[in-house]
């Protein structure tokens, strides 16, 4: 046999020389290297593809061995196939493709399966051989049935396509490097986010603009060079920019063959037969509730083989059979036979939007980002610099941006957004339209209710219900009637809107609300276990997000999507989420987090108040609000502890008025006055601010009279001069009496300065004793027995006044934790006189005891 | 027939107030002899009461005796007639060496319309049980063969009336002097006072100096 195999080699080695040399025109060495081996019945024919090998520098081998390259075949039967596991099965057209080319093609593109075997569909293909293909899955599939095929990425280049066979083991999200899978593959992240991502972008252009626009400049060429500048706007003109088909357009810039026909970007490829009935899929059901929910032709139609995946965007062409974004490819390819589809390019869109912005901000900054390819813009200054119309401008601007980005906009303009948007609307594709406002009443008649913003599906149907399809059968109704109808708000846009006028002032600079991750896809949890690791895996990626542009949250949302009752256990879409409740709970902290851990005990905790069936979480997704910058923490923090400080002086100052009163008296008079003066003077002359410190100076007795007492003496240089000269005679002489004698102790007076303060203190700590808590007692004693070395006398008979009356009102839980807090801190400060201090005091407290209870409290009384 | 008829002016609030004082006192009563180790630990199981595991005893004449005293605890704070509620512990010589006060500080509130179910009350009440499990070891230990009794502290008339009450013939009770009553050279562990809305009481322990 071997011979055998050596001598059709050799043979075919002779009859290559042969065909080079008659047809050497002909030949050429692209298949060098490839060997080939015909399994099956073939198109074209086996021998035909033999010459083509011959003539191209391949190897045909008529036995397949080990130095087969390729397998050449159309179909293969499923026992052929486990034998050829490992082996590049290839189709025919590989063969003949390359040859009409004359390069040779990438092999992958024409695999009949890959290694996971999984069928791959090419769109433009004849229609016959992608029923072959899916003929062939499904053979496959009923034999491999555990391994289930998800597509999760979707470009037909070869990069990307390596990296989804790499990818495609990220089955749901029990598996570790799901999250990071899914926010790298997910299309709605991406539009989503991007969408954030600009508006953040524009605030950064915004504060990084220097003030001068380049574009401005040219488009005043521009303007005097058409010189028609006779058109100038009003005061206020709103431009809407909108990418035509953004994604489409973005894709056809690589693929120009596909203009003009209809096109379709989706991640699926077409209708792949289910690779199998997974078990309690109930497709109709599904179908059922998404009817009922949209009421909206897009998922008419659909039987069990059309694919689910959504229409991302479709080209205009593709529009006209009566495609819409949003619809599932099963459908449109019912409406739309030879619909092309395109996978996504994430890079792209995000190339072309950064163009588009940069574009835009070349000419002013006053724009508002409202998603990747489409943005509101205040031209009032743009138009009056460069004094050009709004036309001139738009279509400078439009060929500006279709020259960087090879993709085309449209643009509209109006006096406010509504009217700007709508005039897009208009101008699409490829256009522009300004909608002058003596046009806006006639033009907002034919505007249908459903472009309104802010009118969805569900009010859509109900103003159908009203009659009202148009503007102008919604401008029947009075302002009243709608807001009764739809609530305040809600009805009064509804009456402005469809009169055109629309308040809604263009926000340029964008203050992030929230912050959150969300994942609906592949969520089949198994245990709590599965569940909770997940959640802080989303927690670990809010947080980075949150890290990312410097904010933290107060506010944790947890969201749940859970399987509806009577919900099937399997959704249609693999690893969907289909028909589900939602549910939502949050929690709002005192401190704002960032943190992956606060975040994910957070969410825990919440998600064990809900608790949901592991089995039937569908989507789970975390939210921040209330978000605070870091600086802005901090400030805020300070002002609560300015508020807290304020908080307290006031309570004490209502709770104690008469103490406060004399605290502030006595500061004021150890600064200004002398207590001499007030001493002598409020009787005689009663006056306001005097007399209630007199009262209570002799209500409380000892401590304030010994503080006035030391303070006397200090009063000497600043005396009043005014207050003097108003005294009677004899209280004046006095007054000057005590200040030449006391000038003679100028010596003393530093240190009577220093022991005068403290009693101020200790005074105001006096009042506060009374309303504070046992814990405020307690941090103010450490506080004290912390900073002085000594214990003040008058202190020590506070405290211990303080406590008597706790012990008289019987608080004896309070007065062992005060006292032995005391005990704790004297005993560290390790100091005789702070241990006589405290043995005094509980002499006292003692005492007291045993007059109300009869018995002492055990409290430890040696240092040892 | 029975003696026992109560008073017009008893509200229906004050009733509850005393009822669930004497629920509290059983508790209390029960705690304080397990976490006193006065009986083998075998003898008390463990319950849960206001939300937190407390001890009960499960032995019968125990059980018993501690439900007598509740009996009568019950019909005087009815009448509003008890100051003072101790356990006293004595030393095998009869000595009193420490006694937990049950000090009734105010007892003839109305319903607390703040706290309809009772939230903030049993909360104090659930304080009070985790303290005294705490303040065995701020106590030293009994001396061994240690016992206890219940003591009432109230007015000078209930002694005479508890004595001629034929209901409390099977348990009587007999007035005690002050050996009996006073612990020698006390020192006082306070252990908490609480207010529960209907009765504020305040708990402590005297220790002998001499134990």
């Amino acid at each position: 046999m071997a011979a055998k195999k050596a001598k059709l080699q050799e043979q075919f080695s002779e009859d290559v020389a042969k065909e080079g040399s008659s047809q050497s025109n002909a030949s050429s060495n692209i298949f060098h290297g490839v060997a080939i081996f015909v399994n099956g019945y073939t198109v074209p024919s086996a021998d035909s593809l033999k010459r083509m090998m011959m003539m191209h520098g391949g190897m045909y081998h008529h036995y397949q061995s080990d130095k087969t390259t390729h397998i050449i075949a159309s179909n293969l039967p499923n026992c052929k196939l486990k034998q050829l596991r490992t082996m590049k099965v290839v189709k025919p057209n590989w063969i003949v493709d390359s040859v009409q080319e004359h390069r040779l093609l990438d092999y992958r593109q024409y695999l009949l399966y890959t290694s996971r075997a999984q069928a791959r569909l090419n769109f433009g293909q004849s229609e016959v051989e992608s029923v072959t293909v899916v003929q062939g899955t499904k053979t496959v599939s009923e034999n491999n049935k555990s391994a289930s095929i998800i597509q999760t990425d979707m470009s037909t280049s070869d990069v990307a396509e390596e990296k989804q066979l790499s990818h495609a083991t990220a089955r749901n999200a029990t598996e570790p490097n799901f999250l990071s899978e899914f926010y790298s593959h997910s299309r709605l992240h991406h539009i989503s986010t991007m969408g954030a991502l600009f508006k953040q972008y524009v605030t950064q252009l915004r504060e990084e603009s220097d003030g001068r626009f380049p574009g401005q400049k040219r488009l005043r060429e521009f303007g005097t060079m058409n010189n028609n500048s006779q058109n100038l706007s009003s005061d206020r003109t709103i431009m809407h920019i909108d990418m035509d088909c953004f994604f489409v357009s973005v894709g056809l810039r690589d693929r120009p063959h596909l203009k003009g026909l209809p096109v379709a970007v989706t991640h699926a490829k077409g209708n792949i037969a289910p690779s199998h009935q997974r078990k309690g899929v109930d497709l109709a059901f599904e179908m059922n509730y998404y009817k009922q929910k949209s009421e909206i032709e897009t998922v008419s139609n659909v039987d069990e083989i059309d694919s689910l995946s959504e229409i991302a965007s479709c080209s205009y062409e593709a529009r006209k059979c009566g495609l819409k974004n949003g619809m599932f490819l099963g459908t449109a390819l019912k409406l739309c036979p030879n619909l092309k589809t395109i996978p996504y390019d994430f890079e792209g869109y995000k190339e072309v939007s950064y163009c588009l912005y940069n574009t835009v901000a070349a000419f002013t900054l006053d724009i508002e980002a409202v998603s990747c390819d489409e943005m509101f813009v205040d031209c009032k200054d743009v138009l009056r610099n460069t004094c050009t119309s709004p036309v001139q401008f738009a279509s400078f601007l439009r060929q500006e941006i279709k020259d960087k980005t090879g993709c085309s906009a449209s643009a509209g303009f109006g006096s406010n957004r509504l009217q700007a948007r709508l005039a897009t609307k208009k101008a699409k594709p490829d256009g522009q339209f300004y909608l002058e406002p003596s046009m806006v009443t006639n033009f907002m008649l034919d505007i249908v209710v459903e472009d309104l913003p802010g009118v969805g599906r569900n009010l859509t149907s109900l103003l159908h219900v009203m009659g009202a399809r148009t503007c102008s059968d919604l401008q029947r109704f009075s302002q009243a009637h709608l807001q009764q109808e739809f609530g305040v708000k809600t009805g009064n846009a509804l009456y402005m809107h469809c009169r055109g006028k629309d308040d809604r002032v263009l926000s340029f600079s964008h203050q992030r609300k929230s912050v959150s991750a969300e994942v609906n896809y592949g969520i089949r949890f198994t245990s709590q276990e599965e569940a909770t690791a997940f959640l802080k895996q989303l927690a670990g990626e809010v947080s980075s997000r949150l890290k990312k542009i410097k904010l933290k949250g107060r506010c944790i949302t947890l969201k749940l999507m859970v399987r509806a009752k009577e919900a099937p256990i399997e959704t249609a879409k693999f690893l969907g989420h289909g028909v589900c409740d939602h549910v939502t709970r949050s929690s709002t902290l005192t401190t704002a987090v960032a943190d992956q851990d606060t975040i994910a005990r957070e969410v825990l905790s919440i998600a064990k108040q809900l608790s949901v069936k592991p089995s039937d979480m569908r989507g789970v997704g975390i939210q921040v609000t209330r978000l605070e910058s870091d600086s802005m923490s901090s400030k805020f923090l300070d002002r609560f502890l300015l508020r807290a400080t304020r908080g307290t002086q006031q309570a004490n100052s209502s709770r104690a008025p008469k103490e406060e009163r004399n605290t502030q008296q006595t500061v004021r008079a150890s600064n200004v006055g002398s207590p001499v003066v007030q001493n002598r003077v409020s009787p005689q002359q009663a006056s306001s601010n005097i007399a209630p410190q007199q009262e209570v100076c002799t209500s409380k007795g000892e401590l304030t009279s010994r503080l006035q007492f030391e303070i006397s003496p200090y009063e000497v240089c600043d005396l009043d001069e005014e207050v003097l000269a108003a005294l009677p005679e004899d209280i004046r002489q006095e007054i000057l009496q005590t200040c030449q004698s006391s000038s003679n102790l100028q010596v003393q007076k530093d240190e009577v300065v220093t022991n005068m303060k403290s009693p101020v203190i200790e005074q105001v700590d006096m009042s506060l004793y009374n309303s504070m808590t046992v814990n405020q007692v307690r941090s103010l004693m450490k506080e004290w027995v912390s900073c002085e070395d000594t214990p003040q006398p008058c202190d020590v008979s506070m405290l211990a006044d303080y406590l008597e009356r706790q012990v008289a009102s019987r608080n004896i839980d309070d007065i062992i934790l005060v006292v032995r807090c005391l005990y704790r801190c004297v005993y560290k400060k390790k100091s005789g006189v702070w241990q006589e201090a405290y043995h005094n005091i509980m002499k006292k407290v003692q005492d007291m005891m045993l007059v109300v209870y009869g018995a002492k409290l055990k409290l430890q009384d040696t240092f040892t | 027939m029975l003696a026992c008829v109560r008073p017009q002016n008893i509200t229906f609030s004050f009733l509850r107030a005393s009822d669930i004082l004497i629920e509290f006192l059983e508790v209390a009563i029960h705690n304080v002899l397990y976490v006193r180790n006065i009986y083998p630990t075998s003898i008390f199981v463990r319950r849960k009461k206001y939300g937190v595991p407390v001890q009960m005893s499960t032995h019968p004449y125990l059980n018993e005796y501690i439900t007598e005293c509740l009996k009568t605890i019950k019909d005087l704070l009815t009448k509003n007639e008890v100051r003072k509620v101790t356990v006293v512990f004595f030393d095998e010589a009869q000595i009193p060496v420490e006694r937990f006060i049950f000090d009734i500080l105010d007892l003839n509130r109305t319903l607390n319309q703040d706290d309809p179910y009772f939230i903030k009350g049993e909360e104090a009440l659930r304080g009070f049980c985790l303290k005294l499990a705490m303040t065995g070891s701020n106590l030293k230990p009994l001396p061994s063969k240690s016992t206890f009794r219940v003591q009432l502290h109230t007015i000078e008339a209930v002694s005479v009336s508890l004595a001629e009450e034929p209901r409390y013939q099977d348990f009587p009770w007999i007035e005690t002097v002050e050996q009996e009553t006073e612990v020698m050279n006390p020192s006082i562990v306070p252990i908490r006072t609480l207010d529960t809305g209907f009765h504020k009481l305040q708990v402590y322990v005297e220790e002998s100096g001499e134990k």
